[in-house]
């Protein structure tokens, strides 16, 4: 136990060197420096896309709100004031611009224009590009690797939108309880209760998958 | 503090009466079943051309906004600056009026009363003289 918090310690003390570097890039950013955009981008931009696409399900639709979302952070860099921490204040926007998306997409109703063949042709899933690892697993294995991965995007999708950004949030970037609440503009025991609820509904969602995941975990062993 | 007889307060953040830990969690997580099924599908990443992509974006938007926001900070004070204005005449406005109106008021009641002071006096005249002149008939008619 004494082990681990030396780890943590070390991990949140990057961590502060990690913001402090993304708020000297901004300073640049601030005076012209093209450099340092393209340093942030390439940063974040997996962090970016990768949420919002979780959030989204829609591969095109994350490219254009994650690029806006540097147009944003860029445009802003003049009058951004090193309050909070950058990536919260990122995440905060990434927030603001998908939840938007959500509310018009609720208001206008997307048919997609060949979902059989859409379904058939990607099935490994409503996000990226997966190719098959034929070297080191076989078909079957690919298969189901494939089906898991489109049914746990599937029940991420499903969640309600704050539920949804919380647990994308933690498990995907690993933001504190705090950097939640403050990017979902909630307290932190309402973000863990909506965390607890995610995990109870996508518990239920995926009991099968849990299950084979357990067996291959102990197969493993 | 067990024997301060005051109520021991448990609060969510709280673990019994200590501020909680928080940095100890998420390796709580990671033993979690749908916390392990999750990294089964991981978050997809953007293509190579990405980061070209968004620094054109970034260029076509326009300049870092610095300029913009000294002139919308200028705009928001003048629009509020104006506005305030405008509410402290509106509310100022009948203040003004009124002022002259009521020494208007008061002069003219002073007048009526003057008036109405004249009148009794000039009254009480012609009432004794009307009296007076009404007494004789009546004298005459009773003789």
């Amino acid at each position: 136990m004494k082990d681990e918090i030396p780890d943590e310690d070390s991990t949140r003390a990057s961590a502060v060197d990690s913001d402090a570097h993304d708020k000297h890039l901004m300073v640049r950013i601030a005076g012209g420096d093209e450099e340092a955009l393209r340093e942030l981008i390439e940063k974040h931009q997996g962090a970016v896309y990768g949420t919002i696409a979780k959030m989204l399900g829609d591969p095109v639709e994350a490219q254009d709100l994650a690029q806006l979302v540097f147009v944003r952070v860029y445009r802003a860099a003049g009058a951004y004031r090193a309050t909070a921490q950058f990536k919260t204040w990122m995440f905060t926007i990434v927030r603001n611009l998908v939840f938007n998306e959500h509310r018009r997409r609720s208001r206008a109703t997307l048919v997609p224009l060949h979902p059989q063949e859409n379904e058939s042709a990607n099935p490994g899933g409503p996000v990226g590009l997966d190719l098959p690892d034929l070297a080191t697993k076989t078909p079957g294995e690919t298969v189901l690797q494939r089906e898991m991965m489109q049914k746990v995007d599937e029940a991420i999708l499903a969640l309600p939108e704050q539920q949804r950004l919380a647990i994308v949030l933690r498990r995907y970037d690993e933001f504190s309880y705090e950097q939640i609440a403050v990017i979902l503009k909630t307290s932190v025991p309402a973000t863990k209760s909506l965390l607890f609820r995610a995990r109870e509904t996508l518990r239920v969602a995926l009991q099968d998958y849990l299950e084979i995941n357990k067996k291959e975990g102990s197969d493993g062993k | 503090m067990r024997n301060s007889g005051l109520p021991r307060v448990f609060d969510i953040n709280m673990n019994n009466g200590q501020p909680h830990d928080y940095r100890h969690e998420p390796r709580l997580n990671e033993n979690d079943p749908v916390w392990a099924l999750l990294a089964r599908a991981p978050r997809p990443q953007p293509d190579g051309w990405f980061t070209a992509r968004t620094l054109a974006r970034c260029r076509a938007s326009g300049p870092v906004k610095a300029a913009g926001f000294v002139l919308g900070g200028m705009w928001r004070w003048a629009l509020g600056g104006g506005l305030s204005l405008c509410l402290a005449v509106l509310l100022l406005a009948p203040q003004i009026h009124s002022g002259p109106t009521a020494a208007d008021k008061q002069k003219n009641v002073q007048e009526a009363f003057a008036i109405m002071a004249s009148l009794d006096t000039s009254d009480d005249d012609s009432s004794t003289a009307a009296s007076a002149s009404s007494a004789a008939p009546s004298s005459l008619w009773q003789d």
